[in-house]
């Protein structure tokens, strides 16, 4: 038989054999061992269409910067011996927190995985990388320098942190590990570093009028209303020119931010809103809300 | 909307009687694919019912509920290839507790059913997963490459050298029987 044919019978061979098994499971006792434990789990039913929509925008990312030469609160060692809590005082000490409306991935890491991760450390209630850190919500409020907020959902909680100008709140996604481990991720893209507009830290781009306008995908915070957020895009802060042409999502609101000109942008909902935004020369005052 | 994209919505707002039917709506495909990868039943069961949980405390993460299919059907193959990794641990702990004692380890326990299921054992999981999904849920490389998070060349080909594998795991299991065969009748 030439190579051709052997495949063919090989092929034959696997189809039958996935049939046969596909065919011989029962899906019903499964399917309610599944249920029996998603009861014992239930989310938090939705609200609506805005929980939904929320949690699959992901989550807000967010930067905390030391602007006192404190170093980042979210660059820790990567396999650190326990959780540094900084000292009270230097945290609180000019912690910038900046929304740079990106988000984390999707899907979701694998439990097994994340236990491994938390073998690696050398077990819970520290840094397992740079951007999660496994164990309770204390010491991950700790972790970040702050104290510990009101859950915002069931998808994922917020910490608040104590700052010199008041309060200002950053969004950790909790996932749980395989053996139950609580872990607490920051987007993957956040970044540790200046987080202040400038030709410095992200220089301008040069806007073909005629080309393709750069757009990114974007989570606007709105639960301060427009006016009390720190809108933070393409290397600047934002502020909305006029009110948003329709109801927005609360507290964030999935849509797309466009650059329209060097100094104008648009932010699309997913629903249509749309918001026109100017570019602002500096950080804006910024009064947070709880 | 079709249906499938209307349950999941729904099961994204908490309506677990909408989960419930998407589980048994996909049940069968992923156990088979379970089942394929593993070599084992038992395990595959584990394995799909952690999915389907994993499934639905994620669920509202997943932006496109068009996607829903292939992104259940990443979760069950990378549930079981983490599932050997953590058996593989798991021997490890064991061993090392108990060292006097030698366990047999996942493979070995579980009974051959035919040829076919013991050349499919002699290939990796990933080999194994590449034949399920390419020959029993009918996937091309597009598909194979985005369950295992691979570029559609590099699924390519591994199907191929997959394929590959699996002939000459047939040949070997066809050898090992009619030494046997001989073997028996002397």
């Amino acid at each position: 038989m030439n190579d051709d044919g052997l495949e063919l019978v090989v092929e034959r061979r696997l189809r039958e054999r996935f049939r046969a098994d596909a065919e011989s499971w029962d899906p019903e006792p499964t399917a309610r061992a599944v249920m029996r434990r998603v009861h014992g789990q239930r989310r938090t039913p939705a609200n609506g269409r805005s929980l939904a929509r929320m949690v699959a925008g992901g989550m807000v990312a967010i930067a905390l910067i030391g602007l006192v030469g404190t170093a980042s609160l979210l660059a820790p060692s990567s396999v650190a011996p326990a959780a540094p809590a900084p000292p009270a005082a230097e945290a609180s000490q000019g912690t910038e927190i900046c929304y740079t409306g990106q988000y984390i991935p999707v899907e979701s890491p694998d439990p097994h995985e994340l236990d491994a991760l938390i073998e690696a450390a050398g077990g819970p209630e520290r840094w397992v990388t740079k951007k999660m850190y496994a164990g309770s919500t204390e010491g991950a409020a700790r972790a970040f320098g702050g104290t510990l907020g009101e859950p915002t959902s069931s998808q994922y909680e917020t910490i608040y942190i104590e700052t010199a100008r008041g309060i200002d709140s950053v969004a950790l996604r909790r996932f749980e590990s395989a053996a139950g481990v609580p872990v607490w991720i920051s987007s993957h893209h956040t970044k540790a570093g200046p987080c202040r507009p400038g030709p410095t830290n992200t220089p301008r781009p040069t806007l073909d009028p005629h080309g393709p306008r750069p757009s990114m995908s974007f989570e606007l915070y709105t639960h301060c209303g427009l006016d009390r957020s720190l809108i933070r895009f393409d290397g600047s802060y934002w502020k909305a020119l006029d009110g948003p042409s329709g109801p927005l999502e609360d507290p964030f609101d999935q849509g797309t931010m466009t650059l329209l000109s060097q100094d104008r942008a648009e932010f699309q909902s997913d629903t249509g809103t749309t918001v026109l935004l100017q570019r602002l020369a500096a950080r804006p005052s910024f009064v947070p809300c709880r | 909307m079709t249906g499938v994209e209307s349950l999941v919505v729904r099961a994204q707002q908490g309506d677990d009687d909408a989960f419930a039917r998407l589980i048994v709506m996909h049940f069968a495909k992923a156990s088979a694919t379970a089942s394929m990868i593993l070599g084992d039943p038992a395990a595959a069961d584990d394995v799909v019912q952690e999915a389907m949980v994993q499934a639905w405390r994620s669920l509202p993460g997943l932006r496109d509920p068009q996607r829903f299919e292939a992104w259940l059907r990443r979760l069950v193959v990378n549930r079981c290839l983490n599932h050997r990794r953590a058996a593989r641990r798991l021997d490890h702990a064991v061993g090392r507790l108990r060292p006097a004692l030698s366990s047999p380890g996942p493979e070995r326990g579980v009974t051959d059913r035919d040829e076919l299921g013991r050349a499919l054992r002699r290939l990796s999981l990933e080999q194994r997963a590449i034949l399920a999904l390419r020959y029993g849920q009918d996937l091309t490389g597009v598909g194979i490459a985005d369950a295992l998070r691979i570029s559609p060349g590099a699924a390519r080909s591994r199907l191929h050298a997959a394929v590959t594998a699996l002939r000459a795991a047939l040949a070997a299991e066809d050898e090992l029987s009619r030494s046997d065969a001989v073997q028996e009748a002397t």
